[in-house]
């Protein structure tokens, strides 16, 4: 295989009058966990489905380990989807289930009844094989869901919100198992998710998709770190944006809500900055960048989120260490800032295409 | 009090379910009653006249067996019989094979208009007496109609039978199908083809397994239907074929009673028969698909 498992080129994809996908590039590398993250409705499932050859695009084209796919029905890939509700055989035992891919492809008996037990152990289902589906809990399905996708060795195996259906507890157990699972087989993992601390987890990198487009492309970190727009920087954790004006007085400095920033270029930026780096100082501060009033102070285990105004009236987010806060509600408090973890946000992030942006 | 509140809602909740059931009953019953005790003092009175004899056309009382020595013994019985069997076979295979695509069309249909059309366009056979469609079919089969030149000699033989009653049983093999693969589970079709199934495959191991009791109860239907019909054959068999509830007729009309009993009760034991038998296949259908749920069946 080559190294790049998949290349997806300008996809774009419309169901009646809505644009799903408008102009989608991707590459995944081989042997890479890449996931899809988006708010539902973003087009990320669509696009698997197309990789997949569920779906046809109504422009652009998908390339599987170098050769153009795009016309390519779904059993001729070399692609296996896991689907969000494991749309598993109900007629069928656990076995039979597993079995059915290699059946399809018409592997030998002997060589079907190893595989599929070497997979089921690898799953941890070896126990399972006679029983029907509808015998199975959420996460055991699920598990039978990816052993039947795996066992034909796809060269890609897709993910539709393959944790989506489970309860919370399984879902960060299983998150850890897909993880291994990838390891284990080597496999090239797309997953579809709208649950950005699951793809910041397992994922090698991440394209974050909204509205049909992608947005940016990069590891967790890059996401965090450096938004690329002003969605990617709303959506992966939280954060305080400010769209901020031209300071009169001072030059290099742009203000908003009461705030001033020290902007490099001056100007008129999105500025982002993260709860945890905000710090709650004494009003008269030198570092202090403004002034806020304390509005309300939770706990959080290892944190303190405190709620601060400022002076227009604007929520401002602020974590700081819970063994080490004296804050109190109604105090007036300065707000400061260290310029190293102030991030200016690209004006339009909708122009930066795909990779090599962030990374 | 507030623990105590639970209990007689409770009970409260528990005689009105009962109640509720009582009304069911209640709302059943005539309809129930008129069915099985027309149905049954029927079915006795028809026995006791297969085993009498007929003389001038009275019956006269003596046990007698006579009568179902004839029924199954005469050629021309055994003729009658076995055209039903086989036109009761052949139009059921060929409606629910027409039909299973049918079905499978109009729910794949997405604008609702479009929908709206082919169901009307289905079910229309329905809508129309079997009398005017038979005539419809002689007129198109005979000398000079649309398709008497292509389908020369059909007529008034059991090919034209079979034509015309497979479009009088169309609508009804078209129901159970649209509810069966309406609750096929979702995706399993994709999965089937995203593991490598090509469509073939993917119909034989996937979705024929899947809808085996909508086709049982299609078939059901349909022969239970074929074998009781009366108007077509005898207008699309002009005579020359004849199956058992012709029969009945004729020799009702020439007072022959006690054979038109017999075999109007043979024709209910055929049509109960094979209610059973698709029944057992329906179950077996039902065996592959929940066999392992009763636990560990290994």
């Amino acid at each position: 295989m080559s190294d790049r498992a998949i290349a997806v080129r300008s996809l774009s994809k419309s169901f009646g009058r809505k644009d799903v996908l408008n102009d989608i590039e991707l590459t995944v590398r081989a042997g890479e966990f890449f996931s899809l993250l988006g708010p539902s409705g973003c087009g990320k499932s669509t696009a698997l489905r197309i990789i997949a050859g569920l779906e046809r695009p109504d422009r652009g084209r998908v390339l599987l380990g170098g050769a153009d796919v795009t016309g390519t029905p779904p059993h001729r890939r070399p692609t296996n989807l896991v689907f969000q509700q494991g749309a598993l055989f109900p007629h069928m035992t656990v076995f039979d289930n597993v079995a059915y891919g290699l059946r399809a492809r018409r592997t030998g008996r002997a060589e079907i009844t190893r595989r599929v037990a070497e997979i089921l152990d690898v799953v941890g289902m070896s126990e399972f094989a006679g029983r029907a589906p509808s015998t199975l809990s959420g996460g055991q399905r699920q598990r039978i869901a990816i052993a039947r996708a795996l066992v034909g060795r796809p060269d890609v195996l897709l993910l539709d919100e393959p944790l989506s259906a489970l309860d919370l507890g399984l879902q960060l157990r299983m998150r850890r198992e897909l993880r291994r699972l990838q390891r284990q087989t080597g496999t090239t993992f797309v997953c579809v998710t709208h649950n950005q601390s699951e793809a910041m987890e397992v994922s090698d990198r991440i394209a974050v998709m909204n509205d049909g487009r992608v947005e940016q492309i990069g590891t967790a970190e890059e996401l965090y770190r450096a938004p690329v727009s002003r969605f990617v920087a709303g959506f992966i954790g939280e954060n305080n944006l400010f769209d901020t004006a031209p300071d009169p007085g001072s030059p290099g400095r742009s203000r908003a809500d009461g705030l001033t920033f020290p902007v490099p270029g001056g100007g008129s930026p999105l500025v982002a900055v993260r709860p945890e780096f905000i710090r709650v100082v004494e009003p008269s501060d030198e570092g202090a960048i403004g002034g806020a009033v304390v509005r309300s102070v939770g706990f959080l285990g290892a944190r303190i989120r405190i709620v601060l105004e400022t002076s227009t009236g604007r929520e401002v987010l602020a974590d700081t260490d819970a063994h080490s806060s004296t804050v109190t509600v109604g105090a007036a408090v300065g707000v400061a800032v260290d310029p190293a973890h102030l991030t200016v946000v690209p004006a339009d992030g909708r122009a930066v295409r795909s990779e090599g942006a962030a990374g | 009090m507030t623990r105590e509140t639970p209990a007689p809602a409770l009970t409260k909740e528990g005689r009105g379910r009962t109640r509720e059931r009582r009304v069911a009953y209640a709302l059943v019953a005539p309809g129930a009653a008129y069915l099985v005790l027309i149905f049954l003092s029927i079915v006795l009175l028809l026995v006791s006249y297969s085993f009498r004899t007929e003389q001038t056309s009275r019956l006269i009382a003596p046990f007698d067996t006579g009568t179902w020595a004839e029924a199954l013994s005469n050629p021309y019985n055994l003729a009658v019989l076995w055209t039903t069997l086989r036109v009761g076979a052949l139009v059921t295979l060929l409606t629910v094979v027409l039909a299973y695509p049918i079905a499978w069309c109009l729910l794949r249909v997405r604008r609702w208009w479009v929908a709206g059309l082919l169901m009307f366009v289905i079910f229309s056979p329905i809508l129309v007496s079997v009398v005017v469609r038979s005539y419809g079919w002689m007129l198109l089969l005979g000398h000079g109609g649309l398709l008497g030149g292509v389908l020369r000699g059909w007529l008034y033989h059991e090919p034209g039978v079979i034509l015309a009653l497979v479009h009088v049983e169309l609508p009804f093999a078209v129901f159970p199908l649209l509810a069966s693969l309406r609750n096929l589970p979702p995706g399993v079709l994709e999965a089937a083809a995203d593991l490598g199934a090509p469509p073939l495959r993917r119909l034989r191991t996937v979705l024929l397994p899947l809808t085996a009791s909508g086709i049982v109860a299609s078939a059901q239907l349909v022969f239970a239907l074929t074998v009781s019909a009366f108007a077509t054959p005898s207008l699309l068999g002009g005579g020359r074929v004849t199956v058992l509830a012709q029969s009945v007729y004729q020799n009702i009309q020439q007072l022959r009673w006690p054979l038109a009993a017999a075999q109007a009760l043979l024709l209910l034991a055929i049509a109960l028969a094979v209610l059973a038998l698709f029944n057992r296949l329906s179950r077996y259908a039902d065996v592959r698909h929940r066999s392992p749920e009763g636990g560990d069946s290994r």
